[in-house]
């Protein structure tokens, strides 16, 4: 082994594979990959930061935008961490609601990240499938939030609309849609030849890995973990749902060898799972009203009084987003704390890439479904040369690209 | 499973005086079936904090479930470690425990806990980049978030001491 | 007529005709792709406007790159994929025009064709290299493994109709296209000799995409995975080299197939000159039923294979041509000659 020569690739931080920037560096023999390296933090846009100078009922659109496809799951987990910290009790329709939401949410993010993977193995009449597929839950969400991806539904104490009439109406549509749907996809994420080809045993996460590591949500379900937030930790509507349980490979009586083939298992099995809990929503919703305290400005004046910590965790698309938010008598927050699924995950992609080929990078690395958007999101970077601007040059900087857009228009 | 009490108990005659304070406090979430879940907030002397997370692994391997949070004040910060425990066993009954401990501000240092739990490494050097806390025994002592030639003191979420101006 | 006027007709509107043909069949090959995907796809025209683009805009060439090699690549792809054109279709054209003549009897030697096959990949293996990026290596080093292992059961096909011929034709020469041409590899066969052929045919359904470098056997590009590997470093008028020289050898491939498997004209088929109003359009009509043949064989080898797989890793794509793809190949060479006409012979 001595004597044999590596050499280094440099994959990202641009890169046609990837979707955000990170950047890899992996030592190669051959096709073979011996060690991997990440380097991190090239959308870093300081949100923790900024989410200190900002008041509760703004902080959660700022948080919608951390991520775009996990654009309900940060201020979930937010709301969730306030309401907890101020003990505000969210009214019963609301909470089942925001697991319809949730759940409309982890559908349209798993057809996506199906489209991604099989992009990424270079098949992409199945990429064009599933984001075909995937447009009628984007037009249902735009039905019910008037928007494609940040839906701006929640507030603090509950949601901000309701879903009645037509509304209901088109939800139910999608629901049927994907339930006559369903087979037919998992006949072809599960059984095509090719796919499976290059996704068995390969990118191996192993049980006692993805133990120590800390992986959450479908990573660490595919190696029979059966991590799931909504499972383990009681939110919004998900205890009353009496059959609800983490899926893992076992569910189709597969032994979890937690390589690429058991995530996307794992992945189209919750893409059932969501249906029946929205179904289940659906049919059991109870009446009532859908926010604690309607005026904002009342709900900032009330948290103001509070001097507490709060924990809000909530089990995304990717995995568990985790909030921990300290109130200290203000109108802001003094602390807020942010974690993507992406964030627990990242650790977990260097057993992945141990002995894998070059040609496994790519999907491996879209394996875990990552966000790198939501992974960086503390400081102020920018562009080559990793320059660094302070806060106040870059809101300075803003400010004038702003005016000039103001002036040309 | 144990109960949060069970656990402070245990945890106190393992640990004696390094266990400064704790709280359970109850969050009920559901609408049919409503859940009950116990959260358990420990305060610890710094001396003790690696200590204890070896002990409490033992009880049930811990997951990290967010970043450390922190508390700054005049002379110490505050770190704030939200555990969970019982992660993955089904049936609402995880408990997040929230471990905390106060480091003074003449003295920076912790110490890291990433030979229990591996999957802490990047939360890690993400403190130490952002509060400038050093923590010892840290596997990859590299920045992770922040650039590698960003200057010394700097320090993104420290903003009463990190320089940083307005203007 | 003299004999090289003849041939150099020939020549010249091959190569006309083949650009024009090989950058349309790209065209179609992404509307019908396109079609598979739900999508709308770019118009047919599209491969000729790329190639205008690229020969109009700047052409970078790397400063660690070995410049003669990385300028003379795309040359030399482009040169041989037109030789390799000519080789194939002018024994065709004169077998279906009918023209005979001692001259033009061994005209397109198998073998040539074979090398003439590997000269545009070994120009892009070259090219790759002397690019002096990773990703250009690796995709150089992918592409000499797919060009390996396609070898065997290219060389198999070939000997296999090599003896065919010298018994179906002992007059003419074995290696020869012309020859195979003019006697279809069906004729005088029993019932284990077609299955041969059928298994050789069906072997060619994956060598054309790993020729031409499609998916599920584009390793040397992998757009996801090595960023278009050996082109990478490859812009303006050299990448358009490369196009050209690729839809070129695509069509070349695509009429080998074609010529080996399915020469049968329409005069043979339908016995007789065909005649309409008097004019004897024989010829034209021949041409028609090529074509149409060749976008057959494409559209089924190129376009319906690559919509329809995920992208193999490079250790598949050798493990599938030396073990399964070798082992078809062989099965039809070993059933043609236990074939009892040839056997009797």
């Amino acid at each position: 082994m001595s004597n044999k020569e590596t050499y280094k690739l440099q994959i990202g931080p641009t890169h046609p594979a990837f979707k955000e920037p990170v950047r890899f560096e992996f030592e190669v023999d051959g096709e073979h990959v011996l060690h991997a390296d990440i380097d991190m933090g090239y959308t870093h846009r300081g949100i923790e930061h900024v989410s200190k100078e900002r008041n509760f009922i703004q902080i959660i659109y700022l948080l919608e935008r951390i991520c775009g496809i996990c654009s309900t799951s940060h201020p979930m987990a937010y709301c969730l961490a306030v309401e907890n910290a101020a003990e505000i009790e969210v009214p019963a329709r609301a909470k089942y609601i925001r697991t319809i939401v949730g759940e409309l949410e982890r559908l349209h993010s798993h057809l996506l990240w199906a489209g991604v993977a099989a992009h990424e193995v270079g098949f992409d009449t199945l990429f064009y499938t599933t984001w075909d597929i995937r447009e009628k839950v984007m037009d249902c969400l735009e039905v019910i939030s008037g928007n494609r991806v940040n839906y701006a539904m929640l507030t603090i104490g509950g949601v901000r609309r309701d879903i009645i009439g037509e509304v209901a109406e088109a939800v139910n549509k999608t629901v049927e849609y994907y339930s006559d749907l369903y087979s037919q996809l998992e006949d072809i994420m599960l059984n095509d030849m090719s796919l499976r080809l290059r996704t068995e045993n390969v990118g191996i996460l192993t049980y006692d890995e993805a133990l120590k590591l800390c992986a959450v949500g479908p990573t660490a379900r595919a190696s029979g973990l059966a991590k799931d937030v909504r499972a383990d930790y009681a939110v919004n509507a998900y205890p009353d749902i009496p059959w609800l349980k983490a899926i893992t490979p076992n569910d189709v009586g597969k032994k979890p060898v937690g390589d690429i083939y058991d995530r996307i298992v794992v992945r189209v099995l919750e893409i059932k799972q969501s249906v029946d809990i929205i179904r289940f929503c659906m049919e059991n919703m109870p009446g009532g009203e859908i926010v604690a305290e309607p005026k904002a400005v009342k709900v900032i004046n009330q948290l103001k009084k509070v001097k507490a910590h709060g924990i809000g965790r909530y089990e995304g698309p990717r995995g568990e987003v985790s909030h921990y938010d300290i109130l200290d008598n203000n109108e802001c927050p003094v602390g807020v704390k942010v974690k993507a699924p992406t964030y627990s995950n990242i650790i977990s992609w260097v057993p992945m890439f141990r002995g894998a080929e070059i040609a496994d990078i790519p999907i491996i690395m879209s394996s875990i479904d990552p966000c790198i958007a939501c992974s960086d999101r503390a400081s102020f970077v920018e562009g080559e040369g990793k320059k660094t601007v302070s806060f106040g040059e870059l809101r300075k900087l803003s400010m004038e690209k702003m005016n000039k857009i103001r002036r040309g228009l | 499973m144990l109960h949060p009490e069970e656990i402070v108990n245990k945890l106190k005659e393992y640990i004696g005086d390094g266990l400064l304070e704790w709280e359970v406090r109850t969050r009920f979430d559901g609408v049919t079936n409503i859940r009950e879940q116990k959260h358990l907030y420990i305060k610890l002397n710094r001396g003790a904090f690696h200590r204890s997370v070896a002990f409490l692994y033992k009880i049930s391997p811990l997951h990290i479930s967010c970043p450390m949070a922190s508390i700054e004040s005049e002379e110490a910060i505050e770190l704030i470690y939200p555990f969970m425990i019982y992660s993955g066993h089904g049936d609402q009954t995880e408990q997040p425990l929230i471990v905390s401990y106060d480091i003074p501000k003449s003295d920076l240092r912790t110490v890291s806990v990433t030979d229990i739990i591996p999957g802490i490494i990047i939360m890690e050097r993400e403190t130490q980049e952002m509060l400038g806390i050093e923590v010892e025994n840290l596997p990859d002592e590299r920045r992770i978030f922040t650039p590698d030639n960003m200057e010394e003191g700097f320090l993104p979420l420290r903003d009463k001491v990190s320089g940083i101006s307005e203007e | 007529m003299n004999e090289l006027t003849v041939f150099l007709i020939m020549v010249i509107s091959t190569l006309i005709g083949g650009i024009y043909l090989g950058l349309l069949g790209r065209g179609i090959d992404r509307k019908i792709a396109a079609k598979f995907q739900s999508r709308i796809g770019p118009p047919i025209r599209q491969g000729f406007w790329d190639l205008k683009k690229l020969m109009l805009k700047q052409t970078i060439v790397p400063e660690n790159s070995i410049t003669w090699v990385f300028k003379g690549a795309p040359l030399v792809a482009l040169v041989t994929s037109a030789m390799l054109l000519v080789y194939i279709m002018v024994p065709y054209l004169l077998y279906l025009t009918g023209y005979e003549s001692p001259m033009f009897a061994h005209m397109g030697d198998f073998i040539l064709v074979i090398y003439l096959l590997m000269i545009p990949a070994i120009a892009l293996v070259a090219g790759g290299f002397s690019a002096g990026s990773p990703l250009s290596t690796i995709g150089s080093q992918r592409e000499m493994v797919v060009l390996m292992a396609t070898e065997l059961p290219l060389a198999v096909t070939v000997i296999a109709f090599a003896v065919k011929m010298s018994v179906l034709a002992p007059s003419m020469p074995s290696f020869s296209i012309f020859t195979a041409a003019s006697n279809p590899v069906w004729n005088g066969m029993g019932p284990a000799g077609i299955l041969g052929v059928i298994l050789l045919a069906s072997a060619f359904l994956f060598i054309i995409p790993a020729e031409t470098g499609k998916i599920p056997f584009d390793q040397a590009e992998a757009e996801t995975e090595i960023a278009e590997g050996l082109l990478a470093e490859y812009s303006g008028k050299y990448l358009a080299f490369f196009q050209l020289a690729e839809a070129l050898k695509s069509l070349g491939v695509v009429a080998l197939v074609v010529v080996l498997f399915f020469p049968q004209g329409v005069s043979t088929i339908m016995g007789g000159q065909m005649i309409a109003g008097g004019i004897n359009i024989t010829v034209p009509c021949e041409i028609m039923f090529f074509l149409l043949k060749v976008s057959v064989v494409y559209s089924v080898s190129i376009s319906f294979i690559r919509v329809s797989m995920a992208r193999l890793k490079i250790s598949q794509v050798s493990k599938f041509f030396i073990y399964s793809v070798s082992a078809v190949s062989i099965t039809g060479f070993i059933l043609i000659m236990i074939d009892p006409r040839i056997m009797a012979m």
